[in-house]
């Protein structure tokens, strides 16, 4: 059997949001967490998230 | 096989390569974040005993959180992330699906894992490498941010150059050497890309830290170099596992429809 090409799949508008919404929230989660919250709840996720960002090599301190 | 069907098994590829980098996380970068949280402490201790014998006193601060605490919630960070990058593995993977090299699912999904690492992990990577904690200067952290996102964009923007330069040589060029005429541009251009971004404009080893005139009370090169490595591991781990998954899950679900169309055909 000759391989045939696979296609694309269609990607509405909506999903290309989707994918700019979950970046900004892993942003969100690992490094601006005071964009949309008060300084101190940001704090707070701050350092809840402190090892998980070292972990992954996002700049930290 | 239609947008919603990879946007489901790419979150659930994502979530359980999430929870495999959260295993890797606890057994060894956890170990060397503990090495350098120690360092942490010595250095606090010092620096309140320093005062305490100048006759100052501390304003103690309480922890916000233990270190405990976020070590489960670096779990919980980790499947999160795990299954966000899931679903922008998904919507890429649509969108490049005819693009990607190899001719079944599972190979263009692990060939899509290997652009991923390269372009969001491996290229900041080589620009700004992740520290552990007791690294850092915390007045130049803005400085930082912006070299490592800025670095994550030019690695994209590498990869849609090679598409791009794929894609103009397609009709001149055969498939063998444009393969390596593309990987050449990559290297070249990729080379080219790290000379321009600018460096950490941190020191590793600060003399901000350096008591009695020698460094100990900063993290050891052995220590950053371990730690580097168990980063990089973790996220092999993630995009690993989640282009894994999500090329099995796929394929599975596209040879389903396969047979139901041919039910059909033959109904």
């Amino acid at each position: 059997m000759t391989p045939t090409q696979l296609s694309a799949i269609r990607v509405p508008a909506w999903a290309w949001a989707l994918l700019a919404l979950a970046a900004f929230a892993v942003l969100f989660a690992l490094q601006a967490n005071d964009v949309v919250m008060g300084a101190d709840k940001a704090m707070w996720l701050h350092e809840l998230t402190h090892d998980a960002r070292h972990a992954l090599g996002v700049p930290c301190h | 096989m239609s947008i919603g069907d990879l946007l489901r098994r790419g979150l659930a590829a994502g979530a359980a390569a999430g929870c495999l980098a959260a295993v890797w996380l606890l057994l060894i970068t956890e170990r060397f974040i503990k090495q350098a949280l120690h360092i942490e402490d010595v250095r606090n201790a010092l620096h309140e005993a320093t005062v305490k014998a100048q006759g100052g006193h501390i304003h103690g601060e309480d922890e916000l959180v233990t270190h405990t605490q976020q070590i489960v919630f670096a779990v919980i960070a980790l499947v999160v992330v795990g299954a966000l990058l899931g679903l922008v593995f998904a919507v890429v993977y649509g969108a490049a699906r005819k693009r990607l090299p190899g001719y079944h699912d599972t190979s263009k999904a692990l060939a899509l894992g290997g652009i991923a690492f390269f372009a969001v992990t491996l290229f900041p990577f080589i620009a700004i490498p992740g520290n552990p904690p007791a690294v850092g200067d915390p007045s130049t952290i803005n400085e930082r941010t912006v070299i490592y996102l800025g670095a994550i964009a030019l690695g994209i923007l590498l990869v849609l150059a090679a598409f791009a330069l794929d894609k103009v040589l397609a009709d001149s060029v055969q498939a063998g050497l444009r393969t390596v005429l593309v990987l050449a541009f990559v290297v070249l251009a990729g080379i080219g890309l790290q000379l321009l971004i600018p460096n950490t404009p941190d020191a590793i080893q600060s003399k901000d830290f350096a008591f009695k005139g020698n460094l100990s009370f900063n993290a050891s090169p052995e220590l950053i170099w371990n730690f580097r490595m168990a980063s990089l591991g973790q996220y092999v781990v993630l995009w690993g596992a989640m282009a894994a998954i999500f090329g099995a899950l796929v394929t599975r679900k596209a040879e389903q429809s396969l047979t139901a169309d041919r039910e059909t055909v033959s109904a």
